[in-house]
């Protein structure tokens, strides 16, 4: 049995000037968007925010001054994202490239690709997608078939991916292929895909919502010069493995409903009755432990240590407090849901009722993380 | 953890180990006073934490509390420890075994270890303390499901503080729990892997793993918020000693959260833990009941969940729905 731990983590009195900076920054562009938008958080893709939030300087936090980053530690960077999330600021368009593209190509990728693609993510103008999921390979990942056959001095991939959230917006996909079939795991590559290159079609995908967030991206006869290749052929599954903890344990695992909670703490007054008053207080009680836990990860992460175990239990506890937050809500005030309602509750309420059921699945649903903590207590 | 907080679990967890054993367990529950085990606990100084011989007492103490959680310790131990805090210097033996009891003006108490603990603190709802000795003959008994040996007593009461020691003392009883959580974690964790079923272990099946990840999620949150919530004792200016005389709002919403977190994983993982034992588990001869029946009781003293989470709600709401992340996004 895997040791846990979940080490107090305090933030240093310097992240209280950041926690300004940016609560500035939100008052003067966040707090004007209408209450359903905010509910959306991250999945919502708005690159005229995004680029603004680059030129603040919010965006690469932790990544190195000749990448165009701010050279500031993890905590810091954690500070930002949080005080994002909470205010439910519509950072969906650079996310993935500033959580997590640029950290993999700066570990895997080469300096010449670094020096392409990483300025312009921090100043948000350049968005990455992850091409991982396609038609036939959700939970079991390591089933990738859209393939990348030599050609030339380049690649040539066929296939499709599927679920691609932002592709419409993104600039460049970093995606698993399949390099080599003699091994299921070993013959996996990631490449760094232009999007304009010729060949690729994203068609956006309608959620049960109304929006379009994720995408179908078809390949055909898409040709990759040699250096779209993200660190060693046939590596690809260890990289991506090496991704998921940074994934799994930030504070969008636990504040994707934030907004309704704050909508219900609203519609429920400052003198709410004793029910009321116990399932906030609970609420509460399971965030701040939920932040604390992620906290405790991301400071491991930034010691270098690979916490891939505490990283499935805050997403896997972060989820259930996210979807319980809607059941809540429903269960003290008797309202229907409306999306056209003047009210902001029952606006945030429909949004997050319709949201609710992707939490614990993207990002590695719940009965894979499950998995993930039985195998670390040795059950497997 | 510290390099020495780490040495006092280790050391702790080996003497627990050796001494509490399932005999010395049920002759507690019989009555009969382990005082050999408080000689020796008392020996290696465990009740003067708080008096000197640590930089970060409540740390060190947290510590201590979990362990005698993760063994049932049949000894009040922690109680004596966190009475060691309250106490004003000179009315504190560390020799002396103190109680920590709910207790309201007027009633009689239920005092555990009549004959061997003479004085206790007890504490009322309004969150008073109340230094008591107990006068004159035992009474009937009242034991809770630790079966800690436990009798109705009239008490004379001495000096009370004004100081909320109920949070300090439910704070007491979630260390106790997230301890005897982990406990019955490994206990679970060993049965599924050893307990054979359709000829194979039954921690091969995917609903016993996927019960297992529940059950260590929500030890791991009792744990991380036990731990937050002494760590930020450490750092409080505000002395408890003698009565918390200002109150430090933030050590009090990491206790009640503590208690809260801890109480929940109780309820759940105790749940958990006698599902996946089957029925050696729901047997008397089996030693998991040991720690169920402590996290039962423990969770319902000084406040339960929902007492804790009424509180915690009613001040959040208090301040208003754009002053929640405000409460929520701390530095520590
Ligand atoms: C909003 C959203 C955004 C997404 N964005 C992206 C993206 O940007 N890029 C990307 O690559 N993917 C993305 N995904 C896809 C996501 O990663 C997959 O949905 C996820 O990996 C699960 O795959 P699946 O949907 O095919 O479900 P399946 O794998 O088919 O699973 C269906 C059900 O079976 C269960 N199951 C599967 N295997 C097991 C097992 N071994 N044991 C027990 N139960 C099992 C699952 O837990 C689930 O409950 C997104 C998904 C959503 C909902």
């Amino acid at each position: 049995m895997q040791a846990l731990s979940f080490e107090p983590c305090e933030l240093g009195p310097e992240t209280d000037v950041l926690r300004a900076r940016i609560r500035a920054f939100i008052a003067e562009h966040v707090e004007g968007l209408p209450p359903e938008l905010r509910a959306q958080s991250w999945s919502a893709a708005d690159p005229e925010f995004s680029a603004k939030l680059g030129a603040a300087g919010f965006i690469g936090m932790t990544w190195p001054r000749h990448y165009g980053g701010h050279a500031m530690s993890a905590l810091e960077r954690y500070v930002v994202l949080e005080e994002l999330l909470a205010a439910g600021a519509p950072v969906g368009a650079h996310w993935i490239a500033d959580r997590q593209s640029g950290p993999l190509l700066m570990r895997f990728g080469t300096r010449a690709q670094c020096e392409r693609v990483l300025p312009p993510i921090t100043r948000g103008e350049l968005f990455c997608c992850i091409g991982m999921s396609e038609p036939d390979t959700g939970s079991d990942l390591a089933g990738v078939s859209a393939r990348a056959v030599r050609s030339g001095d380049g690649w040539c991939v066929n296939g499709t991916k599927l679920w691609t959230s932002g592709a419409q917006v993104s600039h460049y996909m970093i995606a698993l292929l399949r390099t080599s079939t003699e091994s299921k795991h070993g013959g996996l590559t990631q490449f760094l895909i232009d999007m304009k290159t010729p060949g690729i079609t994203v068609r956006p995908i309608r959620d049960l919502s109304g929006a379009a967030h994720f995408n179908e991206v078809v390949f055909e006869d898409v040709w990759l010069p040699a250096d779209a290749i993200i660190g060693k052929e046939g590596e690809g599954w260890n990289q991506v493995t090496a991704e998921l903890a940074y994934e799994r344990s930030g504070p969008e695992r636990f504040l994707s409903s934030f907004r309704l909670l704050v909508e219900l703490v609203r519609v429920l007054g400052q003198n709410p009755d004793a029910r009321a008053a116990v399932a906030i207080g609970r609420l509460a009680a399971h965030l701040i432990t939920l932040r604390r836990m992620s906290l405790a990860v991301a400071a491991k992460l930034a010691l270098g240590e690979d916490p891939a175990l505490e990283a499935a239990i805050v997403k896997d506890l972060g989820a259930v407090f996210e979807q319980e937050i809607p059941e809540i809500a429903a269960a003290l005030v008797p309202v229907e849901p409306s999306l056209d309602h003047p009210r902001a509750f029952e606006r945030v309420l429909a949004q997050v009722i319709m949201i609710a059921p992707s939490f614990s699945l993207r990002g590695g649903t719940r009965e894979i993380l499950r998995g993930i903590i039985a195998r670390g207590l040795g059950l497997r | 953890m510290q390099d020495d907080a780490t040495i006092l679990n280790d050391t702790l967890d080996r003497l627990l180990s050796a001494r509490v054993t399932p005999g010395l367990l049920r002759a507690a529950e019989e009555g009969t006073w382990p005082g050999a085990l408080w000689q020796e606990l008392v020996g290696l100084g465990l009740t003067e934490i708080f008096r000197g011989m640590s930089d970060r007492p409540w740390r060190d103490a947290a510590v201590v509390m979990r362990m005698a959680g993760r063994h049932a310790l049949p000894l009040p131990l922690p109680e004596t420890i966190l009475a060691s805090a309250l106490l004003p210097e000179e009315e504190f033996d560390p020799l002396e075994p103190i109680a920590i009891i709910a207790w309201e003006e007027g009633e009689e108490a239920a005092w555990p270890w009549p004959d061997q603990v003479r004085r206790a603190i007890g504490i009322s709802r309004d969150g008073t303390a109340h230094w008591l000795a107990r006068e004159g003959e035992i009474g009937a008994p009242a034991r809770s499901l630790t079966r800690e040996p436990r009798h109705a007593a009239r008490v004379k009461r001495g000096f009370s503080s004004g100081a909320d020691a109920r949070l300090l003392a439910a704070l007491m009883r979630a260390a106790q729990m997230a301890g005897a959580i982990e406990r019955v974690l490994a206990l679970t964790v060993e049965h599924a892997r050893t307990r054979v079923q359709f000829g194979k272990a039954i921690s091969a099946f995917q609903a016993v793993q996927h019960q297992l990840a529940v059950l260590a999620g929500n030890a791991a949150a009792a744990a991380a918020s036990v731990d937050a919530a002494f760590a930020r004792q450490d750092r409080s200016e505000m002395p408890v000693r003698g009565g918390m005389a200002v109150r430090d709002t933030m050590a009090e919403r990491d206790m009640m959260v503590a208690k809260i977190h801890a109480g929940e994983a109780a309820g759940l993982g105790a749940a958990i833990a006698h599902q996946l034992h089957g029925a050696i588990g729901f047997t008397d001869e089996h030693t998991l009941h040991f720690y169920t029946r402590r996290l039962w009781s423990w969770r319902a003293q000084f406040g339960n969940e929902s007492e804790w989470a009424r509180e915690l709600g009613r001040t959040i709401c208090a301040a208003g729905a754009d002053s929640l992340w405000l409460a929520i996004a701390t530095r520590d």
